[in-house]
């Protein structure tokens, strides 16, 4: 069992190459190699500083100039966020019965999504290395940024749209079982199956309160919220479970 | 310039001496090394040259399971590696002994 701070040295270090966009692969047989490391010299009282030097920041740094760069794996998984999340969005209107889309919405949200994971590795960039509290706050700006832009959207939509594309009736289930397909594929695709439990915790929540008539204001704010605490909850349980795997490998 | 900034030119060559004696993997090569006396540097500096060497194939890995942990990876020369190494060595007596010539002259000097 690794120490807490080397721990998060890694952590940082492994964010670190992702956001420089670094090839999963290597990435994953250099932090396997560096933990095997840090796993041998705290047993045999090795600091962070022996293994890593004075700034673990510089040494990450040397290490990717010796990593291969991926940008096609990059596009790829630009492309996997961006039908995902789009795929999420039509399932969810579908559990809704509000298929209706204006141009605005059309436009709009996949030039959003496409700007919220340009930031992405951003984020990770300026993150790593920096302390929990300073990661922290940029995570609450990224967040604050991509938020806004949603909100626009749809203002200007209940302000100004009208809707040009519209689903409802057996289309309206077709719609839903292949974009249930699609997040399934790429959560898998995109190593994170836990986020393939989401439209299900979504649907299954709101086709029962919808069955036991819950419709409450209280009610509709729990079903707003009771999907993400799910995943929250999954999401939880399969990190442990992943630490617990990884340890005993 | 300090003995880690020496040193560092010169680990490469080192490593591929260490690694020549036979399969080894990362952590133990440091030990190998501390036991020489290159204490100086941080363990880690080892890993972005064995990176390096994989990508000239002067050594290949295997990944094997230990009993205390996570798979551990050995690395072995490859012929391309033994050559490097080879000149290494006649790069380094080269440079020593003129770097000892130089060094000798002016230790009589004072």
């Amino acid at each position: 069992m690794l120490s807490k701070d080397m721990q998060n040295v890694l952590d940082d270090m492994r964010l670190y190459l992702m956001s420089v966009g670094k090839s999963d692969k290597e990435i994953e047989g250099i932090m396997n190699e560096l933990t095997v490391h840090a796993l041998e010299g705290e047993k045999e009282g090795k600091t962070v500083r022996q293994i890593f030097g004075d700034s673990p920041k510089s040494y990450v740094q040397a290490l990717s100039k010796e990593l291969s760069s991926r940008p096609g794996e990059i596009a790829k998984l630009f492309f996997a966020i961006l039908i995902g999340a789009i795929s999420y969005f039509i399932f969810s209107d579908a559990v809704n019965d509000s298929l209706n889309y204006s141009v605005y919405v059309l436009a709009g949200y996949p030039l959003y999504i496409l700007l919220a994971a340009a930031m992405l590795p951003l984020l990770g960039r300026v993150s790593a290395f920096k302390g929990k509290k300073t990661a922290f706050m940029y995570t609450v700006m990224y967040t604050a940024l991509t938020f806004f832009p949603i909100l626009a959207i749809i203002f200007i939509d209940r302000q100004f749209g009208t809707p040009i594309l519209s689903f409802d009736g057996g289309s309206r289930w077709l719609i839903m079982a292949l974009s249930f397909l699609v997040i399934v594929l790429l959560s898998f695709r995109l190593k994170a199956a836990a986020l393939s439990i989401l439209p299900l915790l979504l649907a299954g929540t709101h086709f029962l309160f919808q069955y036991m008539k819950w419709d409450s204001a209280g009610a509709m704010l729990a079903e707003t919220y009771i999907p993400y605490i799910g995943l929250l909850l999954v999401m939880f349980i399969e990190t442990k479970r992943a630490k617990n795997t990884a340890q005993y490998e | 310039m300090s003995s880690t900034q020496m040193l560092k030119g010169i680990l490469e060559g080192c490593l591929l001496a260490v690694i020549s004696e036979g399969e080894i993997y990362g952590y133990e090569m440091t030990k190998v090394l501390a036991g020489y006396g290159f204490s100086d540097i941080s363990e880690g500096s080892i890993y972005p040259i064995l990176l390096r060497m994989q990508k000239e194939k002067w050594v290949e890995t295997e990944l094997k399971r230990s009993a205390s942990g996570p798979k551990r990876k050995y690395y072995r020369l490859t012929p391309l590696g033994e050559a490097e190494l080879q000149s290494f060595i006649g790069r380094w007596k080269a440079l020593s002994g003129n770097v000892n010539a130089l060094l000798e002259k002016k230790l009589k000097e004072m």
